[in-house]
């Protein structure tokens, strides 16, 4: 298996050669801004990045199923509304789980879709896309849900020690993915049913089963990375973060995963963000517009793939 | 009849016209307004760019793939050909718009044929990228001051014709023609099949593919001049959720996702039951909101309904039973 060959070479270029480049990267612009190093600014982008990396985490699910999930930011938007609405009557904890749950649900209904009704997941995910933002702009009458308990600030604007509490949550969380993926059955299963759908099914895997769960596991993280969300603003927004699936998408990109699915590690899904996130703030320094950086996503991602595509690796021709 | 045959007549355009007729009842008895000849206009009026996009996304499912950028596109060549056409005057506005409209799609196609990046990947960026492009242009802002002669396209009549209805009309039938009659069309039916069978056959699969992105972002472009003469307005927020709109309207009219299936004439009874939908909502005066919320269903429907059509034809011909299309 591939992993086993990474894992026994840490060292290997092609495993670290991104960071590098990253690290490259971060010194000129520092040179060229010296207060883009400054520690204040480095703890801003890793507050800004946690989001982004948890429904990064969330759309690699998907696609390492060899699905694609397009309904990421208007879910966000629902989960988001639902939390500041249970938090104000229930509590800040109910509201968490509330979200999560919701988050999970929506998961479900479109593995379901996907699975069981065997509709594209593009085409699945499209529709729950405009479904759902109904949802979120019918719970609130169209204007954002506001003021809920004090405690629920804490997960997007709280600190633990020196470290933003988002960012604990979302480190938290590539430790666990990362055991899923590397230490469990089902993880492995994730990887061969995305590679190829056919063979995995002959070798006993049950692949609806597994579409399904990276659907629910999918929609529990988009919920997570909306709650964060919701705190920083401190309210539930029908408008919470329409670009996030197509960031998380050009970040999985990116980081190298193979957008046919089969393939990804915790480790390029940090970079594919750290990349993308370090970037938006750099172009704040040099004041380019949110416009501009919109273009720059839409770009980064078709370049991408034309790169990985230029190193020819033999790997992206696998169970196309 | 036998099974067969009515699997085959129920999952046609026959069940479209039927959907067509009881939602025209239905509204009918709900709003006495609704069946009139000014509303039956005014849902043509709204139908018509939406026919145009819609054809041009049928033609790039029939090759195998898909656009997702379509809104994008269409909000794209709006503001370009709106500041084209105040700049330069309408006929240069008309011009800028549908080229802007064909260079994204040409775009488009040559990254997923050429380049064989899977076709979703493409539209998606190409969708941040051209929402972004139109935001930077107008920095946010509609682009007005459009010559009398632009806004004539919406409001202009020809023989008592309105100018989108007649536009989209005499585009539909150009397109019918070019799908139907042509060596393109028949060629991209065969690629949308099976693309290796047709690239072995001699079709030159490549620039034909690209060629289909191109076609359906001149469309989105002529889309994008209607909306614009309608809005008075070149509007970098244009036409939210159209990609939806087109795939559902396509995919009612019978095209496959995976290529190789529809026709124009299906995607204009599609466009015609998304536009009756929601001229009958308005008027029902059901929130935009949950517009959305039973679009959203009704794509999911309808796809589920071509799968399952699909499932029932493959099951009829297994027994042996003639179920022509």
């Amino acid at each position: 298996m591939k992993e086993r060959g990474n894992a026994g070479a840490w060292y290997r270029w092609e495993a670290w050669g991104g960071f590098l480049f990253l690290a490259v990267a971060c010194l000129i612009v520092g040179l060229l801004k010296p207060r883009f190093l400054s520690p204040a600014n480095l703890l801003t982008i890793a507050q800004q990045a946690s989001p982004l990396l948890i429904a990064a985490v969330a759309q690699a699910f998907v696609v390492m199923a060899g699905e694609i999930d397009l309904s990421l930011g208007s879910a966000a938007a629902v989960i988001s509304m639902v939390a500041v609405m249970s938090a104000k009557s229930l509590g800040t904890v109910p509201g968490i789980l509330m979200g999560l749950l919701t988050g999970a649900s929506l998961g479900f209904l479109n593995g379901i879709v996907v699975t069981r009704l065997r509709v594209p997941a593009f085409i699945a995910t499209v529709g729950m896309l405009t479904y759902a933002q109904g949802i979120a702009l019918y719970l609130g009458g169209g204007v954002p849900i506001e003021f809920p308990p004090p405690s629920f600030a804490w997960p997007g604007q709280g600190f633990l020690g020196p470290l933003p509490a988002v960012t604990v949550i979302a480190a938290m969380v590539l430790i666990f993915v990362h055991l899923v993926l590397t230490r469990t059955v089902f993880g492995r299963h994730l990887r061969a049913t995305g590679g190829n759908r056919l063979v995995a099914l002959l070798s006993g895997v049950h692949v609806q089963r597994v579409r399904l769960a990276a659907f629910v596991l999918s929609g529990t993280f988009t919920g997570l990375s909306a709650i964060v969300l919701a705190s920083r603003v401190n309210s539930g927004q029908p408008y919470l973060y329409p670009s996030l699936p197509f960031e998380a998408i050009a970040a999985l990109a990116v980081g190298g995963i193979s957008l046919r699915g089969g393939e990804g590690t915790v480790r390029q899904i940090l970079l594919g963000v750290l990349i993308f996130s370090a970037m938006s703030n750099a172009l704040n320094f040099f004041a380019i517009s949110s416009y501009v950086q919109q273009m720059i996503t839409g770009a980064m991602t078709v370049l991408a793939l034309l790169f990985s595509r230029w190193q020819g690796l033999p790997r992206a021709k696998e169970g196309g | 009849m036998r099974k067969g045959a009515w699997v085959a007549l129920l999952g046609g355009r026959f069940s479209l016209l039927l959907i067509l007729l009881l939602m025209g009842l239905l509204f009918g008895q709900a709003d006495r307004h609704f069946l009139t000849v000014s509303n039956a206009v005014n849902v043509l009026l709204q139908a018509s760019p939406l026919l145009l996009a819609a054809i041009g996304q049928t033609i790039v499912i029939i090759s195998g793939g898909l656009d997702i950028s379509v809104a994008s596109n269409v909000a794209l060549s709006s503001v370009i050909s709106a500041s084209a056409a105040s700049a330069y005057g309408p006929l240069a506005g008309i011009a800028a718009g549908i080229g802007t409209g064909a260079a994204v799609g040409t775009v488009n196609g040559v990254l997923v044929s050429h380049y064989r990046i899977q076709p979703v990947i493409v539209t998606i960026a190409m969708l941040t990228f051209a929402r972004g492009l139109a935001f930077e242009l107008t920095d946010g802002f509609p682009i007005t001051g459009l010559p009398r002669s632009y806004t004539q396209l919406a409001w202009g009549k020809w023989f008592g014709v309105p100018m989108p209805i007649l536009i989209a009309g005499v585009i539909l039938l150009l397109v019918v023609f070019v799908m139907g009659r042509t060596r393109f069309g028949t060629y991209l039916y065969a690629i949308g099949s099976n693309e290796e069978a047709a690239r072995l056959v001699g079709i030159r699969t490549v620039p034909l593919k690209a060629a289909a992105y191109t076609a359906a972002g001149a469309l989105a472009g002529m889309a994008a001049v209607i909306y614009t003469a309608q809005a008075s307005s070149g509007q970098p927020t244009l036409a939210n959720g159209l990609e939806l709109s087109t795939i559902a309207a396509s995919v009612m009219g019978g095209a496959s996702i995976g290529g190789g299936t529809g026709t124009p004439i299906g995607t204009l009874l599609g466009t015609l039951i998304i536009s009756v939908l929601g001229n009958g909502m308005n008027i029902a005066g059901v929130t935009p909101y949950v517009q959305q919320v039973v679009l959203g269903t009704a794509i999911i429907l309808a796809v589920v309904w071509d799968r399952l059509h699909i499932s029932l034809v493959q099951a009829a011909r297994r027994k042996g039973e003639p179920a022509s299309q």
